[in-house]
């Protein structure tokens, strides 16, 4: 009885061909994710952000069809075939690379699930930034401070994932304001009202809120608004701060200050 | 603000002759929409333009756009365009629409709103409705009286039995921590009959932004209604119908076509060029007529034939020439006011914030605005090299002809807009 092929015996047309869907798959994966950042930098608000979601989902498309392609003609596709190719290359991920292989298995979740899409603004271990980029195995972020950050898809197994807009333009933004306990609340959160609508930044369609917690040292306000863009909200966040602080001194009250803790910074 | 395609059949089938100047309910507002042909020509033009810079048409024009020229004064003057629009018919409209309100056993609100868009003259209209009702006229408040919230300027109001008129309530506050606190307190005395009666007018930018600042619902406030194809056609009819007019063509450079004013609307459909204009301006007057006005030119010998003609006061030889100087060459091109390339924050800061004031003193903006005033300034003085912002009466404004490029530049970037 002969013993089944594994693999095909590849002929110069076969690998031509094989080459060939490799590099048109690259050249497309590549012209994807410059093209459509691209295009999605010429728009605003949400016609960017779907854009920008749509590039892990076409790439993801593009290997799958690639896979689809190729394999058909390098194995016999028989069951058996498939079998031992499927259960070899589990076995070597399993144990040889298993945390490349859950990053890459993890990285597929991402684009289906979409805990966090190209666009949002998300925390993951308390590296908060712009997702700029959702590769195969790992995650870009770039933060304020302007780093770009690589995190593995790994993460979305154990770690809480935070994400402030969700595929949405806008995001809620919080500024802080620490006053003395001794002063006329609903004038505080009034003038803080009109400095959130008062802000060049400020997108009217969602609400503005004053959330006030008394503490023993003072009063702790919170101004919660949405910036038209989520790539405002530092600015945004500076702006609400500056102004409130200077509508604050206009209506005569103290800020809170912290007493001076030996050993410790103020 | 509904689309004139959303109206029922039987009222668009209407062949009845529409008032030229009429005030209607906010939401009775119908915006001009374009053919559909020419809505999906303007989406694929808006496309091709992310991908190209040069965008030629590859069919030959009749008359080449380089080689005619803007009319002379003279000539607007000759047509009827030079002057600015006479508002008086509107205010005509403004009486027949408060008629009701005006009488003094109706028990309604005290207070009516009036809106309009920019360069609609609304405040010329409410002027003029003013005189002719001998109503007080108040004056908006001054910069320190609306950051310092000054009473004085309430209190010096007219006495309640007087019929008054705010033509600007847009000039009446200022987008800033302290700018607030004197229209609430307008709004909230007009609204509860502490004034009177009177008609308070506000563009409709600032009328948007009010309505976020002190929400009062005003189903009555009373528009413009917008000037649709047909509107359009027949108020530049009568613009150039004047005696001596009688021969007057006007004709798309590019096609050759005649662009046919009707005086009577209802005879037959508007011109596409006229359909055009009036979806481009979405229904406003202002922005229509400068557009128009824009778009006119003349071939250079024809200019010079109609001067010399001018001045010798006699006609040219010959049929052919005499045809040719009667034709008025309306350009395929579209004249507008064209953005800076660099489209900053600062840009679209600045331009928000002089649209929610229909205009603002230029020392006024850094108050405002979280850009340092060198910032402010540099770029406001880029925008008035481009003819977007214009200075009138003290106050940068967005310019007419730059109307509906910043209103769709701000739309897409998501800032707050008015209902039109």
């Amino acid at each position: 009885m002969d013993t089944p092929k594994l693999f095909k015996t590849l002929g110069a047309g076969t690998l031509l061909e094989v080459l060939l869907i490799v590099a048109l798959a690259t050249t497309l994966i590549v012209a994807a994710q410059k093209l459509l950042p691209w295009l999605a930098d010429q728009l605003h608000g949400k016609r960017r952000l779907y854009l920008l979601a749509i590039v892990p989902l076409l790439r993801l498309g593009i290997l799958v069809v690639t896979f689809v392609l190729i394999v058909p003609l390098i194995v016999e596709p028989s069951l058996q075939n498939m079998v031992a190719l499927l259960g070899t290359v589990g076995l070597a991920l399993g144990f040889a690379m298993k945390d490349y292989a859950s990053s890459l298995i993890a990285g597929i979740v991402a684009v289906s699930e979409m805990p966090y899409r190209n666009g949002d603004w998300i925390e993951i271990n308390g590296i908060y930034g712009e997702v700029t980029h959702i590769g195969m195995r790992t995650v870009q972020v770039l933060t304020a401070d302007d780093n770009l950050v690589s995190i593995p898809h790994l993460r979305l197994w154990n770690d809480p994932i935070f994400n402030a807009n969700c595929g949405r333009p806008q995001l809620q933004c919080a500024a802080d304001f620490y006053l003395h306990p001794v002063h006329d609340a609903a004038a505080v959160k009034s003038v803080l009202q009109d400095v959130a609508l008062t802000s060049p930044y400020l997108f009217f369609d969602d609400p503005i809120m004053v959330v006030v917690h008394e503490k023993p040292w003072g009063t702790h306000y919170r101004l919660k608004a949405y910036p038209i863009d989520a790539r405002q909200q530092f600015r945004f966040i500076s702006d609400l701060t500056v102004r409130g602080k200077a509508g604050l001194l206009r209506l005569g009250v103290s800020f809170a200050t912290a007493p001076p803790v030996a050993g410790k910074e103020a | 603000m509904n689309r004139e395609h959303d109206l029922p059949p039987q009222k668009q089938d209407s062949a009845s002759q529409p008032t030229l100047w009429e005030f209607v309910r906010l939401a009775e507002y119908h915006v001009p929409s374009p053919a559909g042909a020419s809505a999906a020509l303007e989406k694929w033009a808006s496309l091709k333009q992310l991908f190209r810079s040069d965008d030629r048409d590859e069919q030959a024009p009749v008359k080449s756009e380089d080689e005619l020229r803007m009319l002379s004064q003279s000539r607007l003057q000759d047509l009827h365009l030079a002057r600015p629009i006479d508002w008086r018919s509107a205010a005509t409209a403004l009486d027949t629409a408060l008629a009701d309100w005006l009488r003094p056993d109706n028990p309604g609100t005290p207070v009516r709103f009036v809106i309009g868009q920019p360069h609609c003259g609304h405040p010329e209209i409410l002027a003029q409705w003013a005189a002719d009702h001998g109503a007080s006229a108040i004056e908006a408040p001054s910069v320190e009286q609306i950051l310092g919230g000054d009473e004085h300027w309430l209190q010096a109001w007219p006495a309640s039995d007087n019929l008054w008129v705010l033509a600007k309530l847009e000039h009446c506050y200022l987008r800033h921590a302290d700018g607030l606190g004197l229209v609430r307190r307008l709004l909230e005395r007009a609204a509860n009959g502490a004034l009177g009666r009177g008609v308070i007018a506000c563009d409709s930018w600032a009328w948007a932004y009010l309505q976020e600042v002190w929400p009062l619902a005003q189903p009555d406030a009373l528009t413009l209604q917008a000037f649709d194809a047909r509107r359009l056609s027949r108020y530049l009819a009568e613009l150039v119908s004047c005696p001596g007019q009688g021969g007057l063509r006007f004709c798309n450079a590019r096609t050759g076509k005649e662009v046919r004013l009707q005086l009577d609307a209802s005879k037959a459909e508007a011109s596409p060029e006229i359909t055009h204009l009036a979806a481009y301006s979405r229904g406003n007057i202002g922005s229509a007529w400068t557009t128009w006005r824009g778009s006119l030119r003349a071939a250079p010998d024809q200019e010079q034939d109609q001067e010399a003609t001018a001045k010798a006061g006699e006609t040219r030889p010959g049929a052919k020439a005499a045809a040719d100087a009667d034709i008025v060459w309306v350009s395929a091109i579209r004249q507008e006011a064209a953005l800076p390339t660099e489209k900053g924050e600062a840009m679209a800061f600045i331009l928000h914030a002089l649209l929610l004031h229909n205009g603002l003193p230029a020392a006024l903006l850094p108050e405002l605005l979280p850009q340092p005033a060198h910032r402010i300034a540099s770029t406001l003085l880029q925008l008035q090299a481009l003819g977007v912002v214009a200075l009138a009466d003290g106050r940068c404004q967005v310019s007419a002809p730059a109307d509906a490029v910043v209103r769709e530049f701000l739309r897409r970037r998501g800032f707050l807009k008015d209902a039109f």
